[in-house]
């Protein structure tokens, strides 16, 4: 049936089926190719949460500015040894990034609180040491619930105060900042602690940044690179 | 607690011989977040769009009962055939009930009356599309995002207003589908999740 035929090569066809805006003899084939197509169904579902993610943006007040927005710096990702990369990518994630509205880096983990607005269940600690190796500098397993991640990194340069970002870095090579905090003091034993949200990351690569405050030159600035990986359930 | 990271994926594995209707509700609950809270949006009222998916549920069970569900991979698409005419059945009364009309359109525009466990749900989803928005390298591709999904404008018009040729706005869809089903299984909890939820 021509139809069918055109179905899985009409990206529109699901978000149209979703409106109400099928004609009879489309929503006859697109039903029928929804029963015999269980990818069709997850399309289905991808589609509606694209739908209720835009309209709670709408809702929230976000979607306006998030259309006037510039997009969000896309850095090639040469090669994880390439410190000196990593420094200029971590100032630029500074210029450029909008801060999140989520809070998913935070200076106090009473901060973090699940959707009931409890505090969040303390996870592991992971100290952020620059490695100079050509692997990570840490790997944080994900927990199977949501927790409070503790960090501790070590900074480079000593100062009174830091800032620091966290960013993604996705597959293409474009890195996308999740989250920052300032105003952070150094304790005694001079690393810098603070907590991240782990129901906010996703397994992959990720790009935590510490800069003196006032201060966000390639010298001050240091650069670690973290893994992130899925928890032992969910693999 | 819902996850809705854990809950994009439909099932597609198998379902077990002795699934019951309960079962069939949990698997929407489950995996069908993104449809629950659309047509909770559509329908501006919580109970009413438990109805339809209860509903929904219920014939999917019966059908799966009857044997008329021939592989059980189906039952996916059924839940959601059934679900949507369900909509477009409760939406169609509300038109033509003179004297209580309301623009479906604008029905779809008011918030939901949603519960806390929800509005962290579309909180959830939202910051996913949000960051495929910003990801996003023109305003004009937000644009059409924007006009396409949530204002549900045809394709050819915004083709027409933004000066583009057919399969450049597909590209901008095709791209945006997939990094939205990258964002959402990225804990890569997919059939195995259905699995736990039959056992």
């Amino acid at each position: 049936m021509q139809t069918e035929t055109r179905i899985p090569d009409d990206p529109g066809l699901t978000s149209r089926y979703l409106a109400g805006q099928l004609s009879t003899e489309e929503l006859h084939a697109y039903e029928q190719h929804l029963l015999q197509n269980p990818d069709a169904v997850r399309e289905l579902e991808a589609t509606a949460r694209m739908k209720v993610g835009l309209a709670n943006l709408r809702d929230s007040g976000q979607l306006e500015k998030l259309l006037r927005a510039p997009p969000a710096i896309r850095l090639r990702w040469p090669a994880l040894a390439a410190v000196a990369a990593l420094v200029m990518i971590a100032i630029g994630l500074w210029r450029g990034v909008d801060a999140p509205s989520e809070m998913t880096l935070v200076a106090t983990a009473s901060e973090l609180v699940d959707r009931s607005g409890r505090p969040l269940v303390p996870g592991s600690s992971y100290a952020l040491l620059r490695t100079r190796s050509s692997s990570y500098d840490a790997v944080i397993q994900l927990p199977p619930e949501p927790q409070a991640i503790e960090l501790r990194v070590r900074p480079e340069t000593a100062a009174p105060a830091y800032s620091v970002a966290l960013s993604r870095i996705h597959p293409d090579g474009s890195v996308l900042q999740i989250g920052n905090v300032s105003e952070l003091a150094a304790q005694s034993d001079g690393f810098v602690k603070l907590y991240v949200d782990s129901s906010h990351l996703e397994s992959g690569p990720y790009l935590f940044v510490i800069t003196p405050a006032g201060d966000r030159t390639a010298a001050s600035t240091t650069a670690f690179r973290v893994k992130v990986v899925a928890s032992e359930k969910l693999r | 607690m819902a996850n809705p990271d854990a809950n994009v994926v439909a099932p597609t594995a198998t379902v077990p011989p002795g699934m019951d209707r309960a079962a069939v509700e949990a698997l929407i609950a489950k995996h069908y977040t993104g449809l629950r809270l659309l047509i909770q949006r559509r329908v501006g009222d919580a109970e009413a769009a438990a109805d339809i998916l209860n509903q929904a549920a219920c014939t999917a069970w019966e059908k799966w009962q009857a044997g008329q569900v021939q592989r059980p991979e189906e039952i996916g698409g059924y839940i959601f055939q059934v679900a949507m005419n369900l909509l477009r059945n409760r939406r169609r009364k509300v038109v033509e009930r003179s004297d209580r009309h309301v623009d479906s359109e604008v029905l779809g525009q008011l918030p939901a009356d949603i519960d806390a466990t929800d509005r962290w749900l579309e909180k959830k989803i939202a910051a996913r599309v949000k960051r495929i928005l910003q990801e996003l390298s023109s305003a004009r591709d937000r644009e059409i995002l924007v006009r396409f999904y949530l204002q549900e404008e045809e394709k050819e018009a915004i083709c027409r207003d933004l000066a583009l040729a057919p399969d450049q706005f597909d590209k901008v869809l095709h791209r945006a589908r997939a990094r939205l089903k990258e964002l959402l299984e990225a804990y890569g909890l997919q059939k195995s999740d259905f699995f736990m939820l039959c056992l």
